[in-house]
């Protein structure tokens, strides 16, 4: 069976997210040229696992979605599905961190950028399409890579992408340090959008902005400056 | 001892011996001194049944055990005591699980699902739980005026769940860190 995500934030990826400065991250120009045949492939696969669910999209179902041939995604991906697989969850897990990037660059104050990356990441998490199938029809190869220790790398990830955006807002003399600070409300936010996406709220709505800065100006504003 | 909680038993010895992809609902009446057709009568659900039964029980005897272990909540005691002692409690049970963890280490894929399925039942009485308890501190003139109890319950509930399960950057087994992980940031905004 197929690793859904074991891949994704232990390798390139991570190293991806913890190491561009944020400028250096940009998202797709919608001028580029017309996409290559991987791209096609990576795409063809993200409306297959959609459509059939991860353990029972086949290479050939890719291959025939991309309007190519079985060899030709063999010899662009040789491991297979498991490497177009993986590609897919790196190329959706990067542009999900680019546009966030984005979107964050254009708030200076703390309500805004909180509420925007709490509502942009549970909006991404709640209706990307090939990620609610995996999720509500096979669980199994989703939920044991963001739960329990595993959820570890998970959160050093996304906490690494947000800690610099987080760090102007926090209170100067925080405890242990500002940096320290920084990370530590990083993750709080990530546990909350994972725990948001997992299991929906009574009280937030992740298409309700108002909802979002409820709980920003409740609990998240006082803990970056208390 | 009732049948069905001979059959509780009996799924949960399975599970310790050989591990979920081994349950047989055969081999669970023979433990349980029953016969496959009485157990189906009160199991109609089967195999997914028994084991959805049996975590839900193995998740209330987890929540007494720590709320045993741990200082009373508001109004009795204070509301960072209480969670802080929640908080390390839990993460130090589900660490001495030997069952569980086991079962996420080799049938990680097998055991998240119906751990998902009763999450929901989990999470309702933990909120149940902290709405108690935060009410408990606003009597007490502990809690800043103005709070949402049903949502701050809520909030506090998915952050204490989140990390009594994984701790992240912070050692739970430090009283000190516990302390401050409760007062800093899961208990941010709602005190006075």
């Amino acid at each position: 069976m197929t690793d859904f995500t074991a891949s994704c934030l232990d390798g390139e990826t991570k190293t991806f997210l913890v190491s561009q400065p944020m400028g250096a991250i940009a998202t797709t120009d919608p001028g580029a040229p017309a996409a290559s045949t991987e791209d096609r492939i990576v795409e063809a696969a993200l409306t297959c696992i959609a459509r059939w669910g991860l353990s029972k999209t086949t290479i050939d179902d890719i291959a025939r979605e991309a309007g190519t041939s079985r060899a030709t995604a063999y010899r662009l991906f040789p491991g297979g599905k498991e490497t177009i697989v993986d590609a897919v969850v790196g190329r959706e897990i990067r542009q999900f961190f680019a546009d966030l990037a984005v979107e964050l660059s254009r708030h200076d104050d703390a309500e805004g950028l909180l509420v925007a990356g709490i509502g942009r990441s549970l909006r991404f998490l709640t209706t990307h399409p090939a990620l609610r199938s995996v999720l509500a029809h096979e669980p199994g190869l989703l939920l044991p890579q963001v739960a329990f220790h595993r959820l570890g790398p998970v959160l050093d990830a996304a906490v690494g992408f947000a800690v610099p955006f987080l760090r102007p807002h926090v209170a100067p003399d925080a405890v242990p340090s500002v940096d320290a600070r920084a990370a530590e409300v990083a993750e709080v936010l990530v546990r909350l959008v994972l725990s948001l996406a997992l299991s929906p709220s009574e009280h937030v709505d992740p298409d309700d902005d108002a909802s979002i800065q409820r709980v920003v100006r409740a609990h998240l504003l006082p803990a970056l400056s208390p | 001892m009732s049948l069905a909680d001979r059959v509780l038993d009996a799924t949960y010895a399975e599970v310790a011996e050989l591990g979920l992809a081994g349950l047989t609902v055969e081999a669970v009446a023979q433990r349980a001194g029953s016969s496959r057709a009485t157990l189906y009568r009160h199991f109609p659900g089967g195999r997914e049944e028994l084991v959805e039964r049996t975590i839900r029980r193995e998740v209330a005897r987890f929540f007494e055990t720590v709320l045993g272990q741990i200082p009373p909540a508001p109004p009795a005691g204070g509301l960072a005591d209480h969670l802080t002692g929640l908080v390390q409690a839990a993460h130090r049970e589900l660490q001495a699980h030997d069952v569980l963890q086991r079962l996420l280490l080799d049938e990680a894929e097998a055991i998240m699902p119906p751990l998902a399925m009763v999450q929901p039942l989990v999470a309702r009485s933990v909120v149940a739980h902290l709405r108690g308890a935060l009410d408990g501190a606003r009597l007490a003139g502990k809690l800043r005026s103005g709070v949402d109890l049903p949502a701050a319950a809520e909030h506090v509930a998915r952050l204490i769940l989140s990390y009594a399960g994984s701790p992240g950057r912070w050692d739970l087994t430090d009283p000190a860190e516990a302390d401050r992980l409760v007062r800093t940031t899961i208990l941010a905004g709602l005190g006075v």
